[in-house]
């Protein structure tokens, strides 16, 4: 089989085409750099579409809020886990952040006085929450890729990427990636490449993620041997619809919904008496998994209500018109009329590939930066999120560090040569489709999958212990052992979604061993991450992030410290 | 958003859409008259004697050839956007055009004698 | 409950022309039609293609024609299709690629000729521009818009002449033009007031009611019928 190559150079290479990438696409056009950016979807069709909640910042216009308070709740939600000095950089680039995206013409909601408008969210003790209704996500992704749009940035959607081109000397020089539509490589050969490829919430059974959330830079970074950093620590969103685990906002319960056991009680008093629902994630999560796991469920059922009826119609219809039109859809319930059945999803990976506050790549996790590899939002870590995110900080950390990075990078290429790609990248890329397209195996990519996700939900859940972990490593290894023999049906090279999914099967397996294994190895509980065997935080021994590479042999591990500066860790209570 | 009125260039599409809804406008209110005058307003008698006098007046000439023009512009213009909308054959569509403008032609003439043939 | 699909499938450098195959699967209660194609592809046929990413009407991946009106296959619960035979085809008046997979870039390019962005000529204040609840609310259903195209790929103006800019397009433009903040209303309209902009929309309504988001997008493009012509004679 013929497969053509075709070769394309740019200053700037933006991998990913959510809230920032788009952000650091736009940073660089501004600063007249030629940028081209890739993306398995059209821009549009990234997850960050998908929020719906808000963007946090301390601009105050409901509160007495400031950054210190912004900080303090990030410290406090992260688990003592978040490197302050990037927090601290953080909420106060977050201001800036949000005027700037008003000044771009996002329709954020607005007071009568014609203000942007502020709501309650968890974990964060003011209402810091900016918002458009309950689509945040879709008017902030739209407005960047109208942005894009003026300044020309160069668009090549539908591209997956293959192969990161990591340099015998240690530079990045670009992708290879596959033309999903037309099939072919395309070598994108650039000074300075970001990975702004999202999280992985597809490696689990019940997740609120789109299908394409497959944790694609993280497994091309871990072929690499660069090390990826905290990933152990999985959010699961409180509240996603029954079953599906499409994402209901916390929003819903930021404008005063209730959380309900099947004896009807408002369950959170016993969890966190102060703050009740609006608790952070990963407190109400284990609150509901508890109800449910001792039989406090809906009719004893894996499930728990979230209820908006007090609300009254006025209030749903005007913030959660979608979360409405959700909750109808998919389950037949009217949030005015009745209450909607819940349980947790996956949601949001804390840790990523570790980088600088300027969103450099660190080679070694720690110190050396890997020249011309940057790394922004979900994907990276930074690490602002430590053990667990506050809702509304995720669309904030993309955009604050997409520009941040963006800015980083414009400044690297007008000082940088453009390395040449070695043949051998391309080589390695061209064999690896081939492998599928050629090939015949015996087992099919989704087979797979759902062998995945049955030991990911079960076994690296929200409750954690050392027996289920050591298993989960190991059939995890198991089954990627299994990725030789891949079956892909369609043989074809246009928009071949066959081999699209097989791809991203082997990259959710490439990671997955990491999250489990990093599990494993941390014997404490710390925000998200539960150990039922380890239920206390360990700040004596696990006051570090886990930096984690893959090896034949499995995971290797190795830690840095946690930079503290403000606020020294207690015990976090809500 | 255009606060003030701010002029835009012209645009014929544009002078075709509003036209098409002035016409629209006289023939609704010529059809109204035209049946309040037949079977509300006079004796309601349609005959020669009761007709002719009124359609040979200057005043209604005038009506009726507004009405012609009118007529013909709002159907031809509106038979040519069905026709844009579903002939996607270039040389197809100008032939159409071509007889719709002939039959507009036709149509026209035709209406132009009736109205300036009758007299009292 | 076993459930007959008939899907549209075609390759064009393989196929000589498009055919239908049909696929009998077992549903469940509460499926949509992308959780059947899901199923269709991972264990009935590999070889079928078709594009979905978020499963929650908000990312517009998965527009498509089903039973001959476009909808987002996420979005259309099976129930809803009555019990016969559901047919499967890709959005009408667009280049296929394969399958269900249409070229979206004609649809993307019309969305560029509207100048589709923010616009702002005087100094930007520090903080927000401010705009009141009422003045959002006349662009809040406008700037909905998921870019799906399942509006402009169901209107007969479009099918005919595919230089006209589109519902989609003009929708974006009268999320900025009726924007209380943005300054570049005059330029945007003097563009769709064109024979492919503005004028070739003839109140056919079939983009309001194919919009899988509810977005009244014949009245808006009606407001701008009328902006214009008041701003012109």
């Amino acid at each position: 089989m013929q497969i053509e190559k075709y070769y394309h150079k740019s200053d700037a290479l933006v991998v990913g085409t959510g809230l920032a990438g788009l952000r650091a696409a736009l940073a660089l056009a501004d600063a007249g750099i030629d940028t081209i950016t890739i993306s398995k979807v059209y821009p549009t069709r990234s997850h960050s579409v998908s929020a719906q909640g808000g963007i946090a910042a301390a601009i105050g216009h409901a509160s007495d809020d400031s950054t210190e308070l912004h900080m303090w709740d990030t410290v406090k939600g992260s688990d003592y886990l978040g490197d302050q000095d990037a927090i601290e950089m953080f909420v106060n680039e977050a201001i800036k952040t949000v005027y700037e995206m008003e000044h771009m013409g996002v329709v954020f909601s607005r007071m009568p006085d014609g203000r942007i408008a502020q709501r309650r969210f968890g974990g964060h003790s003011r209402p810091r929450a900016v918002y458009a209704a309950d689509y945040t996500g879709h008017v902030l992704l739209h407005t960047l890729f109208e942005q894009c749009i003026k300044k020309k940035v160069r668009f090549f959607n539908e591209f997956f990427v293959l192969k990161l081109i990591l340099r015998e000397d240690g530079v990045v020089s670009g992708v290879v990636a596959w033309d999903i539509r037309n099939g072919g490589l395309h070598i994108f050969n650039a000074k300075a490449t970001l990975f702004a490829t999202g999280g992985f919430g597809r490696a689990f059974k019940i997740t609120s993620n789109s299908f394409t959330n497959t944790g694609d830079g993280l497994s091309l970074v871990l072929r690499e041997g660069l090390p990826i950093e905290d990933l152990e620590f999985v959010q699961f969103h409180p509240t996603g619809l029954y079953r599906l685990g499409i994402l209901v906002s916390e929003a819903a319960r930021g404008e005063g919904g209730y959380l309900i056991n099947g004896k009807g009680e408002r369950f959170m008093k016993r969890y966190a008496p102060e703050k009740m629902e609006l608790a952070p994630r990963d407190v109400v999560a284990r609150a509901e998994q508890t109800e449910i796991n001792e039989g406090r469920g809906i009719d004893g059922k894996d499930y728990i209500y979230l209820d908006l009826r007090h609300l009254g119609a006025e209030k749903i219809k005007e913030r959660l018109p979608q979360i409405r039109e959700l909750a109808m859809n998919f389950l037949g319930v009217d949030p005015i009329k009745e209450p909607i059945p819940i349980q947790p999803t996956a949601h949001y990976q804390m840790g990523g590939i570790p980088t600088t506050k300027r969103g450099e790549v660190l080679g070694d996790g720690k110190s050396q930066v890997v020249p011309g590899f940057y790394a922004a939002g979900e994907a990276a870590c930074v690490s602002i999120h430590g053990a667990n995110r506050l809702g509304t900080n995720s669309q904030q950390e993309a955009i604050t560090m997409g520009r941040i990075t963006g800015l980083a990078m414009a400044e690297f290429v007008k000082k940088a040569d453009l390395m040449p790609v070695p043949d051998k990248a391309v080589e390695e890329a061209e064999a690896h489709v081939r492998r599928y397209l050629e090939g015949k195996g015996s087992v099919r990519p989704f087979e797979l999958r759902e062998r995945l996700h049955e030991i990911m939900t079960n076994k690296v859940g929200i409750f954690r212990n050392e027996r289920d972990l050591t298993e989960a490593v190991r059939q995890v290894r198991e089954l990627e052992a299994e990725i030789p023999n891949i079956h892909v049906e369609d043989k074809g090279v246009r928009f071949n979604l066959d081999l699209q999914e097989a791809l991203e099967t082997e990259n959710l397996l490439v990671f997955s061993e990491v999250i489990a294994a990093g599990a494993l190895n941390r014997r404490e509980s710390r925000g998200a991450h539960y150990r039922v065997d380890y239920p206390k935080r360990d700040d004596e021994n696990w006051l570090k992030h886990t930096l984690a590479w893959k090896t034949p042999e499995g995971v290797k591990f190795d830690y840095k410290p946690v930079v503290i500066t403000k606020y020294q860790p207690q015990e976090r209570k809500y | 958003m255009i606060a003030s009125k701010s002029l835009i260039k012209r645009n014929r599409g544009a002078l075709a859409w509003f036209f098409q809804r002035i016409t629209a406008i006289y023939l609704f209110v010529f059809l109204i008259g035209h049946f309040v005058m037949m079977h509300f307003a006079g004796s309601g008698e349609v005959t020669y004697e009761t007709v002719a006098p009124r359609l040979s007046s200057p005043l209604w000439k005038a009506g009726d050839l507004l009405f012609l023009i009118f007529a013909l512009y709002h159907g031809i213009n509106g038979l040519w956007q069905v026709l844009e909308d579903y002939v996607r054959n270039r040389g197809l569509r100008l032939f159409l055009f071509a007889v719709l403008l002939t039959l507009a032609v036709i149509l026209f003439t035709v209406g132009v004698v009736t109205i300036f043939s009758v007299k009292s | 409950m076993k459930r007959k699909f008939r899907i549209f499938r075609y390759q064009p450098d393989k196929d000589k022309k498009p055919y239908y195959k049909e696929y009998e699967i077992e549903i469940e209660d509460g499926w949509t039609v992308l959780d059947a194609l899901n199923h269709i592809h991972w264990y009935v046929d590999g070889t079928l293609a078709y594009r979905r990413a978020c499963r929650s009407e908000i990312c517009g991946s998965c527009a498509m024609r089903i039973n001959g009106k476009n909808r987002l296959a996420c979005k259309t619960q099976i129930k809803t299709l009555g019990s016969g035979t559901i047919k499967i085809e890709p959005l009408p008046g667009l280049p296929i690629i394969k399958d269900m997979v249409v070229d979206m870039d004609p649809f993307f390019r019309n969305l560029e000729k509207v100048k589709p962005y923010f616009i702002k000529y005087s100094p930007l204040p520090e903080e927000e521009q401010l705009q009141t609840p009422e003045e959002r609310d006349l662009i809040n259903e406008a700037a909905m818009c998921i870019l799906c195209g399942a509006c402009t790929t169901s209107c007969p103006s479009f099918w005919a002449n595919p230089d006209y800019l589109g519902p989609a397009a003009l929708l974006k433009a009268y999320r900025f033009i009726f924007d209380s903040r943005d300054e570049g209303g005059k330029e945007r309209l003097e563009i769709i007031n064109d024979r492919n902009g503005l004028w070739r929309c003839h109140a056919i309504f079939n983009c309001t009611e194919a919009c899988p988001k509810n977005i009244n997008i014949t009245h808006y493009i009606k407001k701008l019928q009328n902006l214009a012509v008041n701003n012109q004679f």
